[in-house]
């Protein structure tokens, strides 16, 4: 059963399309939802639970359909705003179990695991004052409770650094990381900032527009290329003059030489090259895709295998990508 | 009983080892009891905050004081009663809510900022609208918790008169059962003023995230309206040749007045004769009613929209 499907999810605002023809299928772990702000990552979690309805496609949540079955998947996950959501004249104990009681939780069992949880995000004695005198870090973590009080089976976080200063931000991604490890609690966190998901996410989805860029696991977007990069000192050009007459394809990139690695290894040409000339030799390692290629459109794109999609667009098109899929047009239908 | 703080969890635990809080993730394995649930805890949860409790001593100081407000007129009477006998009157249960409609204005436009706007104001919807519930179920809540809370200051007071009565009178059993359709009277005509006034007071405060703007559009709306129906209908037309004909037209601008309104309504219930401009209206009795249950229900109705509608 995968924790997420759509199909073909488009959302369409008087004059705006904050969602494309989105087909993706994610199966557990912590997903790192990555575009640029108003890319439709805030849609794309409300449709999700339900808040919003597409204009036309489905969605799966929990194997429900988000049309139909919106208030039982919101009672099995949680939901953590990026904008504040905290009435300042309660206490941090009493609001998040008064949210737990919303979720269904009995009274004392409410009040037992909002304690729990509190403890759990790093809340101690503060959490019986009222939440007007916290620190933004505090109600962060307050919000996060909030989500996470009901033992969701699987959490939305919204931008959770939003606001946070650098301490703060490390604190709250070993937190989240630490929630879909240990807690094993499935996770969609979105995010406009890569450096984030990268260190917390193990599978990524990506949009852009409205549109999706792509969805796999995070190391294929870090995967070895088949370019030998070389950095020299200084001579790049003269390095670079001397790998084409050995009949390489090369591109030179400032200091640094790309050398195309299909074909027979290059390895002895490049030392060979670098000693005759002299150069001052920096490095040689064969170049890793970066997250920020997928916003570039620089780099051929990561294969998807088996049951990762990819949304086709002139970059996963350029991809050998054996299971791209078109927007599917079965199951479509429309909505309102 | 419940572990609460990091000590009390700690104790039977960590046996000897020092000071380990952490005991790691525990799922939750107990019941999850769903929608309606919620909806009950939240109506509950709503109505206590109507009156203050569970919070701020400063917030209980209004909503208690106008309630002990609405008890003093009924208090005064049997006071009276008690010691000079019934010569004197001034206080009955058909002209009650004349003397304490404002004093249910005044409430309303207390208690209906913190059910209808104070969620939209710290942007707590989302957090309501991504549970169990369903956005109909927190404007019904919200509608419920203001109506009871309305119906305890409406109907407690006229209860306390009538049983008072019936408790200075030197055989209070022959009262109660000569009266005894005054408990479904009151009942009646409680309801539909209650009904009216929180209709009015949580649709405008369900329009507005600020607690000023919807106290004070709550008590100017009730009181220009009451100012404008009173008076149009004061006017007069001169009388010409058709006059008799449409001398009434303006009269029946009581229909504006919401507090007219409400009085000619508890008057067609308790079948007492309507005075001054109610009496110059000439109306049949069940317009009034029907008019404050028009009021109740477009202010539901906007209340409804509104929570359906808004952004969360």
């Amino acid at each position: 059963m995968p924790l997420i499907a759509t199909e073909s999810l488009t959302k369409r605002y008087p004059g705006a399309i904050a969602l494309d023809g989105i087909t993706l299928q994610l199966d557990g772990g912590i997903v790192g939802l990555v575009g640029a702000n108003g890319a439709g990552k805030s849609t794309l979690i409300k449709i999700l639970l339900g808040l919003v309805p597409p204009t036309s496609g489905r969605a799966m949540v929990l194997d429900m359909d988000t049309a139909t079955q919106g208030s039982r998947i919101r009672q099995r996950v949680g939901y953590m705003p990026e904008h504040d959501c905290l009435p300042p004249d309660v206490s941090g104990t009493e609001f998040v179990a008064h949210m737990a009681r919303m979720s269904g939780l009995p009274a004392d069992a409410a009040r037992e695991r909002a304690a729990e949880t509190l403890r759990l995000v790093g809340l101690y004695e503060e959490r019986y004052r009222p939440i007007g005198g916290y620190s933004t870090g505090m109600q962060q973590r307050v919000k996060l409770a909030q989500a996470l009080v009901h033992d969701p089976a699987l959490l939305f976080l919204d931008e959770p650094t939003s606001g946070l200063d650098p301490a703060g931000r490390d604190e709250m991604l070993a937190l989240v990381r630490r929630v879909g490890t240990d807690f094993g609690i499935a996770i969609v966190m979105a995010s406009h900032l890569l450096g984030e998901v990268e260190r917390v996410c193990d599978h990524l989805v990506a949009i852009d527009s409205g549109r999706l860029v792509a969805s796999a696991p995070l190391a294929r977007f870090t995967a070895l290329t088949r370019v030998l990069t070389v950095e020299v000192e200084d001579g790049a050009d003269r390095l670079a003059g001397a790998l084409a007459n050995a009949g390489r394809a090369v591109t030179r990139e400032g200091r640094t030489v790309l050398v195309d690695l299909d074909g027979p290894p290059p390895y002895d040409l490049v030392r060979d090259a670098v000693a005759e000339l002299g150069l001052p030799l920096v490095r040689v390692e064969q170049r890793r895709h970066q997250l920020e290629d997928l916003f570039r459109g620089e780099a051929p794109f990561v294969a998807s295998t088996g049951d990762e999609q990819m949304r086709s667009d002139e970059r996963a098109a350029a991809a050998p990508a054996p299971s791209t899929t078109q927007a599917a047009p079965a199951g479509q239908r429309d909505r309102r | 009983m419940s572990a609460d703080g990091p000590g009390a969890v700690s104790a039977d635990r960590i046996g000897t080892s020092g000071s380990i809080y952490d005991l790691g993730y525990q799922r939750y394995r107990g019941q999850r009891l769903g929608r309606a649930y919620a909806f009950r805890s939240l109506y509950l949860h709503g109505l206590a905050a109507s009156f203050g409790i569970g919070r701020s001593t400063r917030s209980k100081v209004i909503p208690i004081g106008l309630f002990a407000i609405a008890l003093v007129p009924a208090l005064i009477e049997l006071g009276v009663t008690a010691l000079a006998g019934e010569a004197l009157r001034p206080v009955r249960l058909d002209n009650y809510f004349s003397l304490v409609g404002t004093v249910m204005v005044l409430f309303g436009a207390a208690v209906a900022p913190e059910l209808g706007s104070r969620d939209q104001r710290h942007h707590v919807l989302s957090l309501y609208f991504s549970r169990a519930l369903e956005r109909r179920d927190y404007a019904v809540a919200r509608l419920a918790a203001l109506l009871t809370a309305m119906l305890a200051i409406a109907l407690i007071p006229e209860f306390v008169l009538y049983l008072g009565t019936a408790l200075v009178r030197s055989d209070p059993v022959s009262y109660l059962s000569n009266n005894a359709d005054q408990p479904g009277l009151i009942l009646g005509s409680g309801i539909v003023v209650a009904l009216q006034v929180t209709g009015v007071a949580l649709a405008i405060a369900s329009l507005t995230p600020r607690r000023a703007y919807a106290t004070g559009g709550i008590v100017a709306y009730w009181f220009i309206a009451d100012g404008l129906g009173s008076l149009i209908a004061s006017i007069t037309p001169p009388p010409t040749a058709a006059a008799s004909q449409f001398t009434s037209w303006t009269h029946d601008a009581v229909l504006l007045s919401p507090s007219l309104v409400g009085d000619g309504a508890v008057r067609w219930f308790f079948g007492t004769a309507p005075e001054d401009a109610l009496a110059r209206a000439d109306l049949a009795g069940w317009v009034y009613v029907l008019a404050a249950l028009v009021y109740a229900a477009i202010g539901i109705a906007v209340v409804l929209r509104r929570f359906h509608r808004i952004a969360a």
